[in-house]
């Protein structure tokens, strides 16, 4: 494969929006480096930041990438995106760990998921399957990782090795999701589908991919921030038809989410945060979609972007004038106004005046460049409940 | 599949490759190595009299070598021969299948270094009877049995038999699956009057290979997606690491059917999976994989070393392990294969007898996961366990860090039941005695 040299670091392909970086500046007084580790070759293509803050950062690019265009399977939408071979980063507990891009890899192949009737991005790690082929031979299957990204918010992706230029099939397989399911998305979801799409990999779509990669102005490198997502999402799609174009996973703003909110949104540190995340709460009473019983409904978030924050395990804690009151393990559950949240049904939410939400594990998905320093050690995050 | 040039590469290389392609070209190629003067196997000699041998068919255990650790080394070589029926299981066709199986028991020694040998039959071998298989002997059809694998994409066996021969010779394994197609007239120097052809024909075959060295061996004969040096030279496994730890596994009698007509059996369930040993190798660390594959304590406390030469006859999955696989999903992130699947021990015992090995059919990494235990539901109780899908409400996804499932897919589940000796010739399904 014909790499190209990234030459200049100050020219830019097209400016692209940073999210908030300009008001996150000051917020928060720490802004010690990271020790997550960097990894090694990343080719001479595109720089990371060698020297990132424990938060979410704006990167130095947004890739660059082809959508060989959205297709429907089952009650899914499922539509590709392919970019360039690039880092990542693994997560496991609290440990993260970078994943090198290898000599035979040729690209990185993304697949997001969403329902089409109310255009919600469908994060969960149900374990999506993908075969690729090539005139009918098989060339590789496996399975992708859950993902995190800035500008392609919740997906599921990998580096993959290719063998050579060429059209290739790519197959799809969507299992049941058994996350728990509220709103209109209770009992949908529950079969299988498998999603076919064809792409041709030849210097054309090298090409392509290539100018398509946004440089972000070196000073703002590894600032506090996020870029905007984009780079064809909510927009054009290089395939024809479908459901497309692949909406981004972005979850209500704090506001907006169902029940009464905890906390002061007029206070400084609303909401509160985590090792950079955000993270709402609140309390939905009486009967709601989520029954019965006052239920506690919790909202983790990245920053800028409000992507959700999957495979993550959260405990609310109770408690009135410090004693204990209660404590439940909180269930990830889609739904279909709220996007992924975790939430438990706690009829003593009546009679406590404080709920901490301990962070167990922090979100086990891979991240991206400039996610894969934050919503790692993450501190409880305390309320009080004053309704 | 064709033979690589028997100057060109290893003998050893050249022995496997033959098994999977078999054929009697292979065969002969791979006799040649053997036995250079005459071209025949010289292999300990079988017995005279049938009745000497086990009652139970997968009786082997006593036959095979210990490891240092006192871990029992399963044969090297292995092949799964599909059967389907093409005559009317009568009493002709009985004899005659039993004859072909005594001829392999007289012709070569009950062992790893002679040849070793179980014959199952599936549901739907026992589905042209009218009457059912007994109460004692439970025998589903196979189906999924996690919401990873779906009806579209995993095959079913549901031919008539298969036999499973073993031996520590690939050349045996070869000769014999000739022996029982018709097409041999000797075997280990005996004349072979009896064979399965009129009877049965051949449906399809796996094969593959089990041991230290090996797997790193044949992954330098295929493509296996990753550099072959990722394999630890000494893995018995593709995956890197030791197992079939003599106290993770079920004794021959406790997978043993032990009443009605059947008792003395046992049932069999053979799994075959594909391998995505790229992102193993080459994405995750070996802290990662030793946690995916043992437990997250094993990674913190380096338990296992590079391939599990730390563990001795034990693979040190605890019942406190075991039983912290929901809490460890939680505060840990992962959850570990061999912590899942432990929690289906009843009364901290394995249920199931593992019998797998690794295999290179089609060109691809795999392992033909073959289990015995006594009853099916209990290989399903253990593969559910394995599979962890209630431990996923938390950080653990389906396949995110839940054990090793992000690297494994499966490609065909097989039931079968294995009779006693005196009934593995075209059984009744509720034989009079």
């Amino acid at each position: 494969m014909n790499r190209r040299r990234f030459l200049q670091t100050t020219a830019v392909a097209g400016s692209i929006g940073t999210a908030g970086c300009l008001e996150s500046l000051g917020l928060g007084d720490d802004d010690s480096s990271s020790d997550v580790p960097r990894p090694g070759g990343y080719g001479d293509d595109a720089p990371l930041v060698q020297d990132p803050p424990q938060a979410a950062y704006i990167p130095t690019h947004r890739e660059g990438m082809v959508m060989p265009g959205a297709v429907r399977a089952g009650e899914y939408a499922v539509g590709p995106m392919v970019s360039q071979h690039h880092p990542f980063w693994l997560v496991t507990g609290e440990t993260v760990e970078p994943v090198e891009v290898q000599p035979e890899d040729s690209v990185h192949l993304m697949i997001t998921v969403w329902d089409p009737e109310t255009r919600t991005v469908l994060p969960s790690d149900e374990g999506l399957s993908i075969e690729i082929y090539r005139d009918g031979d098989p060339i590789e299957e496996l399975s992708p990782w859950s993902m995190l990204s800035q500008s392609m918010g919740v997906h599921f992706g990998d580096n993959v090795p290719l063998d050579g230029d060429g059209t290739y099939e790519i197959q799809v397989t969507v299992p049941p999701i058994g996350t728990d399911k509220t709103g209109s998305f209770e009992g949908r979801f529950e079969e299988s589908a498998t999603a076919t799409f064809e792409f041709t990999f030849d210097q054309a779509f090298r090409d392509t991919v290539f100018d398509r990669i946004a440089m972000v102005d070196e000073e703002n490198w590894g600032v506090r921030g996020a870029i905007e997502p984009g780079g064809g999402m909510d927009g054009e799609m290089d395939g024809a038809g479908g459901p497309g174009p692949i909406p981004f996973s972005e979850l209500p703003p704090s506001e907006a989410l169902p029940g009464a909110l905890l906390g002061d949104p007029s206070a400084d540190d609303f909401p509160k945060s985590s090792d950079d995340a955000a993270v709402p709460a609140t309390i939905v009473d009486g009967e709601s979609r989520f029954g019965s019983d006052p239920y506690l409904l919790v909202s983790p978030r990245t920053p800028y972007n409000r992507n959700p924050l999957p495979a993550t395990a959260l405990t609310a804690v109770l408690e009135e004038n410090g004693d204990f009151v209660a404590e439940t393990p909180l269930e990830a559950t889609l739904d279909d106004e709220t996007g992924l949240h975790y939430g438990a049904a706690m009829p003593e939410l009546a009679s406590a005046d404080t709920v901490t939400i301990v962070v167990d594990a922090p979100p086990q998905t891979a991240r991206h460049q400039g996610y894969e320093t934050a919503f790692i050690d993450m501190d409880d995050i305390e309320y009080e409940i004053d309704l | 599949m064709s033979l690589p040039d028997p100057d060109a590469v290893p003998r050893r290389q050249f022995l496997r490759a033959a098994v999977a392609t078999g054929g009697a070209a292979a065969l002969s190629a791979c006799l040649g190595l053997d036995d250079e003067t005459t071209g025949e196997l010289s292999r300990p000699a079988g017995v005279d009299d049938p009745a000497s041998l086990p009652a139970r068919q997968h009786a082997w255990d006593d036959t095979l070598a210990t490891d240092d650790d006192g871990n029992l080394v399963p044969p090297k070589h292995h092949v799964l021969l599909e059967l389907s029926l093409t005559a009317e299981p009568d009493e002709t066709a009985r004899e005659q299948v039993e004859s072909a199986l005594q001829e392999l028991e007289s012709a070569l020694e009950w062992s790893p270094d002679g040849l070793l040998f179980t014959m199952g039959y599936t549901p739907a071998y026992f589905g042209r009877f009218e009457e059912p298989l007994p109460e004692s002997v439970d025998l589903p059809e196979p189906t999924t049995l996690t919401e990873l694998e779906s009806e579209s994409e995993v095959g079913f066996d549901d031919y008539d038999a298969l036999v499973h021969l073993a031996s520590d010779h690939a050349s045996v394994v070869l000769a014999a699956e000739q022996a029982l197609l018709g097409k041999r007239e000797e075997l280990n120097g005996d004349p072979l009057g009896q064979s399965f052809d009129g009877v049965f024909e051949r449906h399809g075959r796996r094969t593959g290979f089990v041991g230290p060295g090996l797997p790193r061996e044949k992954s330098e004969e295929i493509d296996i997606g990753t550099d072959p040096e990722h394999i630890p030279e000494e893995s018995p496994f593709f995956m890197g690491f030791r197992s079939g730890f003599a106290r993770s596994q079920a004794g021959e009698d406790r997978v043993t059917i032990e009443e009605g007509p059947f008792a003395g059996g046992t049932t069999e369930h053979v799994e075959s999976l594909g391998l995505q040993l790229r992102t193993w190798f080459e994405q995750d660390s070996q802290h990662q994989r030793v946690s995916k594959m043992f437990s997250p304590e094993h990674a913190q406390e380096e338990r296992v070393g590079e391939f599990g030469e730390q563990l001795g006859a034990d693979s040190g999955i605890t019942e406190e392990i075991a039983a912290r696989a929901p809490e460890d999903s939680r505060t840990e992130g992962v959850v570990g294969h061999a912590q899942k699947a432990a929690r289906a021990r009843e009364d901290g015992q394995p249920q199931l007898l593992r019998r797998d090995f690794n295999t290179i059919d089609d060109d691809e990494p795999g392992v033909h996961f073959l289990s015995l235990q006594e009853n099916i539901s209990q290989f399903v109780t253990t593969r559910r366990a394995m599979a962890g899908e209630d431990l996923t409400d938390g950080a653990v996804g389906r396949r995110l860090n839940n054990g090793i499932l992000q690297y494994i897919r499966v490609e065909r589940r097989g039931n079968y039941l294995v009779p006693p000796r005196e009934q593995r010739a075209l059984p009744n399904s509720n034989p009079s005695n």
